[in-house]
């Protein structure tokens, strides 16, 4: 590939402990892409996008963040260059939005800066960008399933980072707020260039909503590419076990799946 | 908010100065504290006996507070207070053991005022060390594991103090009073002990306030946020360990105040650790105070209830106080809470 890669990992092991997950996977992630992994449960994308996002460290070999070993820089330097929005938040109780965003900024100062009350332009925004103008007094554990992700999204902006890694954001929302949280990731990367990688379970909001689909299925990379290539019915029944059809979604020009019937196959009847 | 608590605090202090077994008027007391008394007995009084034991109340409850706060958030559970971790269980076995060890030697009461703090003190930093070094695995601690391991390590101290209750005779009742907390007969003594601690304690207060904030978000979100998560939680609960530590080893396993004080002031100004630590301090030195004001008056002989003093006339501990109105108000709360 040409390009810079801002993550760059070859022949890495993933896993937790002893329990291996992955095993010599190399992959590279290009500045500014939106790149979306996608694979069926137990599939080991989000064991990659952990161990890219540094909240695991790989069993072997090295993540490379703009040419520099992850694991081996001090972590608060990775984290004015990249921020995450993990798959479960610890809300802690009667803590309000602002309290919640303003902690986005501890990269920038260090913790003595955070003694101070943190009111500048990158924790107004975030809370713009994502329209909780009104809820910025509210208690976090008062708001709804949508607005609450949404403030755990401006934590992550306010970091004002380059790189977003998002660990399926749109799991417990329902489609309208899920589509709202795609678009709104997919704003960033439209009008800063920020670079995007996400686990999505949604094929179709996956398509739709990234430039380059990476399917993953025991550990390992099946398909990398453009949705229109990466989503074709042969992988839908070879790994995700389903029979689908695939076409042309003629108002937003991406490539859709519909599936309907899981394959029974024997192998799985064995097993 | 804090203000508010900070004044309440100055009264309640002040009230504490004032009543006792007798009843001194604000000028009373002021003449005393600018040594200007026109009595010996009231500066006597207020000096010697009232001042030094409304500081140590006040100063003790603050820390063992805000040790509470610090761990609510760290280990990101509710129920998580110094008693639940093993701390305040690890210092009262210092302490009993050091009560038990002296009293075969007569007359070296003195030295106790010296020993006993110390004893506490390090059985509370033991106790904490061993519940860390024990919820440690390969990739750190986690706060389940945490509290588990401190409920198992706090029950298996407290076995061991009930051991040495059992054998220890006559001396029962000044044990017991650890047990419970006790602010009586508490002075300039104690106080030398406890204001280096919690001086000791406050920069590394201060330092843990903004970890323990990103830290309350979850291991990941902190990581996220350039945090060395497992090495903030190590220091965070090294300083509520100390914080903890301090106080029980002046006062005594106090019941409860860990618990309340956090959760009362985290309904006062939420959970952002800058306010709710210093309010949790403020709450836990006006509970504690007025806590002791409550046993001191219950212990006053014109009560005609029951002669509730002991046989070696010692009186009420706070620590009664706390627990008698501490549980029924901490239901309270979670009711409330729960709406």
């Amino acid at each position: 590939m040409t390009g810079n890669p801002v993550f760059l990992t070859e022949g890495i092991s993933t896993g937790y402990g002893r329990h291996v997950v992955s095993k010599h996977l190399s992959l590279s992630v290009e500045k500014g892409s939106r790149t979306s992994l996608v694979g069926p449960n137990g599939s080991g994308k989000s064991t990659t996008l952990k161990t890219m996002a540094r909240l695991i460290e790989p069993l072997a070999g090295a993540v490379y963040l703009n040419g520099q070993d992850i694991n081996r820089q001090p972590t608060r330097h990775v984290a004015r260059q990249m921020a995450i929005l993990p798959q479960v938040h610890e809300v802690p109780a009667e803590l309000t939005v602002l309290e919640l965003v303003e902690q986005g900024r501890f990269p920038h100062v260090g913790a003595l800066g955070m003694l101070r009350r943190q009111d500048d332009d990158a924790i107004q925004e975030a809370i713009r960008l994502t329209r909780l103008e009104d809820f910025v007094h509210r208690s976090i554990d008062t708001l709804s399933g949508g607005e609450r992700q949404r403030a755990w999204m401006a934590l992550a902006l306010a970091q004002q980072t380059e790189i977003l890694l998002l660990d399926e954001p749109t799991t417990f929302l329902d489609v309208g707020h899920q589509l709202d949280l795609l678009e709104l990731v997919s704003n960033l990367n439209r009008d800063r260039g920020v670079t995007i990688v996400m686990v999505l379970h949604d094929l179709n909001h996956a398509a739709r909503f990234s430039d380059r689909m990476i399917a993953m299925s025991g550990g390992e990379i099946v398909a990398d590419g453009p949705p229109a290539e990466v989503l074709a019915p042969g992988l839908l029944r070879d790994y995700f076990g389903v029979e689908a059809a695939v076409m042309t979604d003629e108002k937003t020009g991406s490539p859709m799946c519909i599936p309907y019937a899981p394959i029974h196959s024997d192998q799985d009847d064995h097993e | 908010m804090l203000v508010a608590l900070g004044g309440l605090l100055i009264v309640v202090m002040f009230a504490y100065v004032m009543l006792g077994p007798v009843i001194f008027g604000p000028d009373l007391v002021y003449k005393a504290l600018i040594n200007q008394a026109e009595e010996v007995h009231h500066r006597i009084s207020v000096w010697e006996v009232r001042v030094p034991r409304v500081l140590i109340a006040a100063l003790s409850g603050a820390m063992l507070s805000s040790s509470g706060a610090l761990l609510q958030s760290v280990l990101r559970n509710p129920l998580a207070a110094p008693a639940t971790v093993g701390v305040t269980q690890g210092a009262v076995l210092g302490a009993v053991l050091a009560l038990v060890f002296t009293f075969g030697s007569e007359g070296a009461l003195d030295d106790l005022n010296f020993l006993v703090p110390w004893a506490a003190t390090s059985g509370g930093l033991a106790a904490g060390t061993v519940v860390y070094v024990l919820s440690y695995r390969r990739a750190g601690t986690d706060p389940i594991r945490l509290i588990l391991t401190g409920v198992v390590v706090a029950a298996a101290l407290s076995s061991v103090t009930s051991f040495l209750v059992l054998i220890s005779g006559s001396h029962i009742d000044s044990i017991v009073r650890w047990l419970v907390g006790s602010l009586s007969t508490r002075t300039w003594d104690h106080l030398v002990f406890l204001a280096p601690v919690a001086a000791l304690a406050l920069p590394l207060v201060v330092w843990v306030i903004p970890l323990a904030n990103a830290l309350q978000l979850g291991d990941s979100t902190s990581v996220s946020l350039g945090l060395r998560s497992e090495l903030a939680r190590a220091f965070i609960l090294m300083t509520a360990v100390v914080l903890a530590a301090g106080s029980v080893s002046v006062v005594g396993g106090v019941a409860f105040l860990g618990l309340i004080g956090p959760h009362l002031a985290r309904t006062l100004v939420g959970s952002d650790l800058r306010r709710l630590l210093v309010c949790s301090a403020l709450v836990g030195a006006v509970i504690l105070v007025c806590a002791d004001l409550l046993a001191r008056v219950f212990s006053l002989d014109w009560i005609p209830l029951v002669d509730i003093r002991t046989e070696s006339g010692s009186r009420v501990p706070v620590g009664a106080f706390t627990a008698l109105v501490g549980a029924p108000f901490f239901l309270y709360l979670m009711r409330e809470g729960k709406r």
